[in-house]
């Protein structure tokens, strides 16, 4: 009777208490955040070594500096090999410099990560993210660079329908890629050519039979082709939006196994020496507003709940049908694919 | 009256008020010797030391491991060298032919149009090597401007050819310089009398003229030789599509491209320092079978071959070449500059100013502006007094230090941009010495890099004076300070301007060290440069160049203004 008397209020205090914390889950998301900008504010900076076109981190210093008041963004800004190579010397001289690192080397990440040198950190903008999440928290995708081929549709209107047909006879002399040495994401490429698409070495050596140019790196094949000098290339797919590209006659042929779709994570260095302005930018870097700055430049977000770069496919389409590279297997063959390549191609 | 003479020594007695009192009477000399001397020493040992040290570890164990690997592996060392030898063998030779001749025609010769040389033979050379390299293709390659208006490609875009074409075009001022300084301040009188002798025009250039320029003939040859091989610039753009790679391509790769092989790049960088002790030993044994001393104190008149009948022709071929040569890359950067989209030709209608607007637009533009020429002259200003100081204790003074500080600045000057901000970076970006995020790393770095170029044409230079002038005014009673400075700086003064002009121009456009060594706010123009390029924004980075070279180019032309070098002036 006793119980029947008091339920009601007994239901609404257990409700009340229910619905609290409820809403202080629901909002510790934010309320981190907050507390997080305050820490960082105390720090005052944070130092981010990436090989993100530096038009783009420009943007997001923008936005993050704005946002966060107090909070200023600097960076070191390199290709990925330079980025690798400064990192590896400071490690190297005693003292890292950096807070955070965004390079488009996967394979780097699982290196830094056996080596003790990242922090875990595991945020709720991981939610949003389909795939490319290291279990031990330590690296996350931060953007996605699909691996494409380009065809200059002034000089050839013959696309390849899959990557086999690249090492077809009739487009001999007619392709140009970079090389597997010097170019991390070619290096990708190569290895999920070979062993994800099943293509095998063979595909390489008849590329190389057909008088395949190799140039540096990938922006070299995306001028090569945009100029004319080689009708169709392997590259990504970022360069077709840049200015001097925009009116440039250049086709994104999708073949029919779909883009090597390869993944640029984003880390938090252990020993940083702001860290937690780092997690702050951490969390802005994988926000919607920063992950829409990528779309707008040709590159692939991280988040599903972000629309793609125009003109392309949503993330969703070609995730379904994309050669997606084994990390594990590339860092157990990395130096053995440099190795083949090597042989093959001189150096 | 009889004058007292006084013996050869500094002035007073040693002992005579102390050791404080003895450094007095020194003057300026010893303290700048030891502060120049000795901090460059340092600043080129120090992280030479810790390249040593990474070639020897791995993580923390001791190991010859990275020794075995590279010697084991031909594409790491048997194959990059020999490549890299035969380039810049090739190079230097080709070079310093060219830019002997050319200096012989601009000092001794009356050439049409002979006093704006310097100028020509100069622009290439501040044109960065990448650049000069990007220019070829652009020009010659499959897409460019030669096929687009003609049809032909009369020279390949990739291979050894174009690398040895763009990299003599690139380093034909090094000789050009050394040459004409020397000519310039040659004493006729030995040539005199051979003509009084009875040996003809011909016969005096061959047997008395030329080798007396030997020293400043091989310093030419010696500082092309080991600038291409430490250039790496070039060959990535030029050889690597053909199929081959150099020591310093080969370098690049182990310490950039996953998985960085540290320990192996510093072996491969320690081997190219050792190459260039041995050059420069060779050099050294070459120079010490003869006397080169022409300028003794007599009075002078440069005599003036008259080349009639031969007169329009070489004049024809000269200037066809030099203007080619310093317009045609210059043109075709300007162009990629202006350049709205790729693939739709190369006429007006595709040109725009955008890129322009872009660069103007930048916020970083007027602090990298500043960085460059700040740097760029705070280097050449140290790497010429570094110049003067260890010539004359290598040459004069026949020291230790002297002949270690022509051999680090060498050898620094043969390693590549990319090496020396590595060692850079493991010496100075941590404790004990922690420079990280200043100028001063990048300052020291430049002039450890670069200094190089002053030693080895200051001495070429010192050598040919004879130490007869300066032994009269110590005679005359003034101090070894006052001699340095009254004459010996005097009769230097053209190299130490050309060592200048050098370093001041390999500094502004020097981008592979500042790319490791820079941090936000330290940026330069070259380096913003190279970010555009990186990024595959090659428009708007050649915008940033054409800016760059237009300073180094306006620098470049005041310097040897006031220098008045290669004139043909007497620098006495």
């Amino acid at each position: 009777m006793k119980f029947f008397k008091n339920a009601p209020r007994v239901f609404g205090c257990a409700a009340f208490a229910f619905a609290l914390l409820l809403g202080a889950t629901a909002g510790r998301a934010d309320e981190g955040l907050n507390a997080l900008y305050q820490k960082a504010k105390a720090e005052g900076k944070v130092v981010m070594y990436t090989s993100v076109p530096t038009f783009i981190v420009d943007q997001w210093r923008s936005q993050f500096e704005a946002r966060y008041p107090g909070v200023k963004l600097e960076y070191f800004r390199s290709g990925t090999g330079k980025v690798l190579a400064r990192i590896n010397a400071e490690k190297s001289a005693g003292q890292l410099h950096g807070d955070m690192v965004w390079v488009a080397d996967a394979t780097a990440y699982v290196h830094f990560a056996k080596e003790g040198m990242l922090a875990s950190y595991k945020t709720p903008e991981w939610d949003h993210i389909p795939f490319g999440k290291d279990p031990g928290g330590y690296f996350v995708t931060g953007r996605f660079l699909p691996g494409v081929i380009f065809a200059n549709t002034k000089e050839t209107q013959d696309f390849p329908a899959s990557w086999s047909d690249l090492a077809d006879a009739r487009y001999k002399n007619k392709v140009v890629m970079a090389s597997a040495v010097v170019s991390g994401s070619t290096t990708v490429m190569v290895s999920s050519l070979v062993h994800d698409a099943g293509l095998g070495w063979q595909f390489f050596q008849k590329l190389k039979d057909n008088g395949v140019l190799i140039l540096q790196d990938v922006p070299d094949v995306a001028r090569a082709v945009a100029s004319g000098e080689r009708p169709l290339g392997i590259t990504l797919t970022l360069y077709k939006y840049q200015a001097e590209y925009k009116n440039s006659p250049i086709k994104i042929v999708f073949p029919k196994e779909g883009p090597i779709l390869m993944s640029s994570p984003i880390a938090l260095f252990a020993k940083a020496g702001h860290p937690n302005a780092a997690r702050l930018l951490y969390r802005f870097l994988l926000s919607k507003e920063a992950q829409e700055v990528l779309s707008q430049s040709g590159i692939y977000p991280a988040r599903d709940d972000v629309a793609g770069p125009e003109g392309l496919p949503p993330l969703g389409q070609i995730k379904q049908k994309a050669i997606i590279p084994d990390s594990d297997w590339m860092v157990a063959h990395w130096t053995d694919v440099k190795s083949q390549w090597r042989g093959m191609f001189g150096r | 009256m009889a004058r007292h003479v006084r013996p050869l020594t500094p002035r007073g007695t040693a002992g005579a008020g102390g050791l404080r009192a003895a450094l007095g009477r020194q003057g300026w000399f010893a303290p700048a010797a030891l502060v120049l001397g000795g901090g460059f020493l340092f600043l080129s040992l120090y992280p030479y030391a810790r390249l040593v040290l990474a070639s020897l570890r791995d993580g923390g164990a001791f190991t010859l491991a990275h020794y075995l690997n590279v010697a084991r592996h031909d594409y790491l060392l048997s194959t990059p060298l020999l490549h890299s030898l035969v380039v810049s063998a090739a190079t230097a030779v080709l070079s310093t032919a060219l830019g002997t001749l050319l200096a012989w025609l601009a000092v001794r010769t009356d050439l049409a149009g002979r006093h704006a040389m310097t100028a020509f033979v100069a622009i290439p050379h501040i044109v960065p090597s990448f650049q000069l390299a990007s220019s070829w293709i652009v020009l010659f390659g499959d897409a460019g401007i030669v096929k687009s208006v003609t049809g032909l490609t009369p020279f390949p875009a990739y291979g050894v050819a174009p690398l040895v074409a763009v990299q003599t075009i690139h380093l034909t001022v090094f000789s050009y310089l050394n040459v004409a300084g020397a000519l310039g301040s040659l004493d006729p009188s030995l040539e005199e009398a051979a003509r009084a002798g009875g040996l003809n025009a011909r016969q005096v250039l061959r047997r008395v003229t030329f080798p007396l320029m030997l020293p400043s003939i091989l310093s030419g040859m010696l500082l092309a030789f080991a600038y291409s091989m430490a250039e790496f610039g070039a060959p990535i753009l030029l050889a690597a599509p053909a199929g081959f790679g150099t020591l310093t391509t080969q370098i690049y790769e182990l310490s950039t491209a996953p998985p960085l092989q540290f320990g192996e790049a510093a072996v491969l960088s320690l081997l190219l320092g050792v190459l260039a002790l041995a050059v420069m030993a060779i050099n050294l044994r070459l120079l010490a079978r003869g006397s080169f001393v022409t300028v003794s104190g007599k009075s002078s008149s440069g005599e003036i071959t008259r080349l009639r009948g031969l007169r329009a022709p070489l004049a024809a071929l000269a200037w066809i070449w030099l203007t080619a040569t310093a317009l045609a890359p210059l043109a075709a950067l300007v162009l990629i500059s202006l350049l709205g989209s790729w693939g739709r030709g190369f006429g007006p209608g595709n040109l725009t100013l955008a890129h322009y607007s872009t660069m103007l637009a930048s916020h970083t533009l007027t602090n990298a502006l500043w960085n460059s020429l700040a740097l760029a002259l705070g280097a050449a200003a140290l790497a010429a007094a570094t110049g003067f100081i260890a010539a004359y204790g290598a040459v004069r003074l026949k020291t230790a230090w002297g002949a270690w500080l022509d051999r680090m600045s060498f050898v620094n000057f043969a390693t590549p941009g990319l090496v020396v901000g590595i060692a850079f970076v493991l010496a100075f970006s941590g404790p004990p010495v922690n420079l990280f995020g200043t100028y001063w790393i990048l300052l020291f770095g430049y002039f450890v890099r670069f200094a190089g170029l002053a030693v080895r044409g200051v001495s070429a230079n010192l050598r040919q004076l004879s130490s007869e002038l300066e032994e009269a005014g110590l005679v005359c009673g003034l101090g070894r300070s006052r001699v340095l400075a009254r004459i010996t700086l005097p009769l230097l003064r053209e190299s130490l301007a050309a060592g200048f002009l050098l370093v001041f121009v390999n500094a502004i456009k020097e981008v592979s060290m500042t790319s490791l060594v820079a941090s936000q706010g330290t940026e330069t123009l070259a380096y913003e440069a190279f970010l555009r390029y990186s990024d595959g924004d090659y428009t708007v980075g050649s915008a940033y160049s054409v800016l760059m070279v237009t300073i180094a180019l306006v620098g470049s032309l005041i310097i040897a203004r006031r220098s008045r070098l290669a004139s043909g002036e007497l620098s006495s």
